[in-house]
């Protein structure tokens, strides 16, 4: 009984000692961990919108999406006028999800790509998700392509051996590109 | 005097130990899992080796303070909860301070929890031994791993993407074999370095 209690009280100690040095650290990091994430936010949505002068992530215009989700269109404005729209599209690569941050034209022309999160494979995947890649979607629309890989019979290029990952990211900005034609009005006017 | 000399040899001794002959990643052939998969870049491997050192510093040296306190029915679980502590730790700091490295590491820094050289060193090293010989120890495996983990990133990185730490090393016309970041070259650059250090090792 005596050892049992000493075993106890021993590895309880241990927790309550342990679980205040990580409250200590989670405090201290939590702050700058938010700020930083939310920095990154905001570089991406500047990187992929055409110039504006209002704060697009604090006018964000929530939608639901394919899977219930709600999505986050950032307006973007000069002097109160619309310029772009700024949103997210996490397609499904070879590597897991694909987080896209998109800008189109009020139009619905893309603008800008960038992207945020990938884990395709390295050297043939992640490819796709480089600029000279991504270049061949700006000022397109979904009228003026077929928006799929040519190996499907679509009107964009695929990574040679990463179709996978070419056709998520074509897929994603489709589907990103269908959902802001569907609510555009809703959008552009605010909440 | 003669003493503190011993001390100061032994200390040396105990971290020299980690980066040769008891290297943990090609004389002990520990931690396989993320030497296989996170030495893809140079960068990569220095941030794992970065992280793992530091886990193992505080570990190795909790464990020794409280060797004596320590039943041996629990020891185990208390190792656990020490090395989850500091790897948490670790795992937040990279997050807030350096946010690029957190995301490239991914997955591996918790499960830097389950890397048995951590583990081990804390039940065959600092259990055992006082709190300074501990912290060669823990000093000598961290630098093991990292210089390991260093060099197969190198030989990997150059050969399968053509740059290190992130700069072409061949020049325009080299081709990379895409297959030495793919798991196999993982597999090939580990075996063949264990290979050529135990026929360098070999005693006559």
């Amino acid at each position: 009984m005596r050892e049992f209690l000493q075993l106890a009280g021993i590895l309880t100690l241990v927790s309550v000692l342990s679980g205040w040095a990580l409250s200590y650290t989670y405090t201290i990091t939590k702050p700058i961990i938010e700020v930083k994430r939310y920095e990154k936010k905001v570089a991406a949505i500047a990187e992929v919108l055409p110039p504006f002068n209002n704060q697009p992530d604090k006018e964000a215009v929530k939608i639901p999406g394919k899977q219930g989700e709600a999505v986050e269109f950032y307006v973007g404005k000069k002097n109160g006028t619309p310029t772009g729209v700024a949103f997210r599209s996490t397609p499904v690569g070879y590597g897991g999800k694909i987080s896209l941050m998109i800008g189109v034209t009020p139009e619905g022309k893309v603008y800008g790509l960038r992207v945020l999160e990938q884990n395709e494979t390295p050297g043939l995947g992640n490819k796709a998700t480089k600029d000279a890649y991504l270049h061949q979607f700006l000022s397109k629309d979904l009228t003026s392509s077929r928006w799929e890989v040519k190996k499907r019979g679509g009107d964009f290029d695929q990574v040679t051996a990463a179709t996978i990952s070419s056709r998520a990211i074509t897929k994603g900005i489709r589907e990103g590109l269908t959902l802001y034609q569907a609510h555009a009005e809703k959008i552009l006017k605010g909440n | 005097m003669k003493n503190q000399m011993a001390t100061r040899f032994r200390f040396g001794d105990e971290i020299f130990k980690g980066i040769s002959r008891e290297n943990p990643t090609f004389r002990l052939v520990l931690g396989m899992c993320p030497s296989l998969a996170i030495s893809t870049s140079v960068i990569n491997a220095l941030g794992m080796g970065v992280a793992a050192t530091f886990v193992l510093l505080g570990s190795n040296i909790m464990v020794s303070l409280i060797r004596n306190f320590t039943p041996a029915k629990v020891r185990i679980p208390v190792f656990i909860i020490i090395i989850s502590t500091f790897v948490t730790i670790a795992d937040l700091s990279l997050e807030a301070f350096t946010p690029d490295l957190h995301k490239a590491l991914g997955i591996f820094i918790p499960l830097i929890v389950v890397n048995c050289i951590i583990l081990a060193r804390a039940e065959a090293f600092a259990s055992r031994e006082p709190v300074f010989y501990s912290i060669a120890d823990a000093l000598g495996m961290g630098a093991g791993f990292t210089l390991a983990l260093t060099l197969i990133a190198s030989i990997r990185e150059a050969l399968g993407n053509g740059t290190v730490l992130g700069y072409p090393v061949f020049g325009a016309h080299f081709d990379p074999a895409v297959i030495m970041i793919l798991a196999p070259g993982a597999f090939l650059t580990i075996g063949l370095l264990i290979g050529l250090m135990n026929h360098l090792g070999r005693k006559p």
